[in-house]
Formats: C-alpha cells, structure tokens, sequence
C-alpha cells in the first residue's frame, strides 16, 4: 500500500487526534514488530504499513476505545498474510547481536538479549506474540486477546507455554520447572519482580 | 561530619539494582530480557521516514478538501 491508496475517497478526514494517536504509537508498534518478524528493516516496513492500514481504516476506529489494541491487530494480521507470502520475515537480525547483557556474566542467572530474541524466532508465532504483547510490552491479558481475536484462557496458555519452551531453548529443559513457577504467577507479578 | 553521612547515603542509593536481583529468588530473566527488548527498540528514536509518512498522508489529505471545496 502506498501513501496514495492509503488516503482514499469518501472518507471523513482523519482528525488531528488521530494523527496523534498514530505517532504516539510509533515506538511500540516498530518494537511489535521487531519482535514478530526479527529483522528491523522488515519490522520498519511492517509497521509503516499498519500505519497505512490504520489510515485508510480510520472509519472502522471508534474514539475512546483502544487505540492500540485496534492498530497492533491490523500489523499482526498483514504480518501473518505477509509469513505466508515470505519466508524472509522471520529471519534473525544480525545488529542485535551487540545488544548488551540483563544481568552481569557473573550472576547465577545471566542472559543474552539475543540469546532470548533467537530463541523468540523459533517458537510458534502465536507463542511469540503473546510473549511480545503481555512480556515485553505489558499489554493486558484482556488486551492480548483482543489483539489476537482468541478468548482470556487462550492467552494464557500461549504465554505459559511459550515461557516454558524459550526457556528450554535458551537454558535446556532442566531450566522449565524454574520458568513453570514463574508462569504460574500472573505476568505483572514477573515484571514487578524483574523492575 | 554531616557530610561524611551524606556520602555514605549517596552511596547507597546508587548501589545497581542488578545486585537485588542477583538475590531476589524471584527474579525472572526471561521476563526481564523481554522487556528489554521491548524498551531497547521503543526508545530508539523515531526513523524520519514514519513522520515522513504522516506529513505524506496530511498533505494528501489538505490536497483532497482543497479540491473537494
């Protein structure tokens, strides 16, 4: 889609709020899809693209409802059609590797950024989504359902599956009954911990 | 001597958080490294080419109500 087919006729003008909610969203919406698609020029072209999208769908948009639940939904289905059609999108990002550590090399839990974003790569896409939406960036289970159209209990158990197997690939399986503890608190209880 | 338990309090608060966590037997690094990740690439700043995108598509929707006007 291009800028052109994205302001199409007879709809009403985007109003500025809108545009505002669209920039605001700039940040969160290129990490998404960062995470989806592991490779940053595609996640960029991504999430330019859902932003095309999100224009030309603005009349589908209620004000006052969420406005990112609403876009995260249109760049994770053109993502989906996108996997289909290219096999490139879930290729590994070669710059990540200078990424730096969670904790010191010393410490008994040590780990790679990129040990956990190649390890993300090679879960089920819908696994990986609700890691991105919920784990990394604090999305509701309410608002993880929405985004991926599937009821609360899916979520859940997408997320503690998906916890369970990138910890066995990026520790071994005898790291999951460690991560299976951590899966039976709810996500913000892990993040408060981990703050 | 007020200023020697100054220095000592300024030292303490910036102790790294790292070492809480290295005891915190709730500490999940999965956890912590995906949210990471997340705020590594959000607080990137913004490629001009989206602000591009959005100026793109105002114009073309001023040009639009021009001639519709």
């Amino acid at each position: 889609m291009t800028a052109s087919q994205a302001e199409d006729g007879g709809r009403k003008p985007a109003t500025p709020e809108f545009r505002r909610q669209l920039q605001d969203i700039i940040p969160s919406l290129r990490a998404f899809a960062r995470g989806l698609c592991g490779n940053r020029e595609l996640a960029d072209d991504l999430a330019q693209e859902a932003m095309m999208r999100a224009w030309a769908a603005r009349d589908s948009f209620e004000p006052g409802t969420n406005f990112r639940a609403w876009i995260f939904m249109i760049l994770r289905n053109h993502f989906y059609t996108t996997i289909r059609k290219n096999s490139r999108m879930t290729s590994w990002d070669p710059e990540a590797a200078e990424r730096i550590l969670v904790q010191e090399p010393a410490q008994q839990h040590a780990i790679h950024i990129t040990d956990v974003e190649k390890a993300l790569q090679q879960l089920p896409a819908e696994q990986r989504e609700m890691l991105l939406l919920v784990g990394a960036g604090g999305a509701s289970y309410e608002e993880a359902a929405e985004i991926a159209g599937c009821a609360l209990g899916t979520v859940k158990s997408r997320l503690a599956r998906g916890r369970t197997a990138l910890a066995a690939i990026i520790n071994g399986p005898d790291d999951v009954v460690e991560t299976q503890r951590h899966s039976n608190m709810t996500d913000k209880d892990v993040m408060s911990t981990a703050a | 001597m007020a200023e020697r338990t100054l220095s000592k309090s300024k030292k303490r608060e910036s102790k790294p958080m790292r070492f809480v966590n290295a005891v915190d037997p709730d500490f999940d690094p999965i956890s912590a490294a995906l949210r990471q990740m997340h705020d590594g690439v959000a607080s990137e700043p913004v490629p001009d080419e989206f602000l591009l995108l959005l100026d793109q598509l105002d114009a073309r929707m001023a040009e639009k109500d021009k001639k519709l006007s």
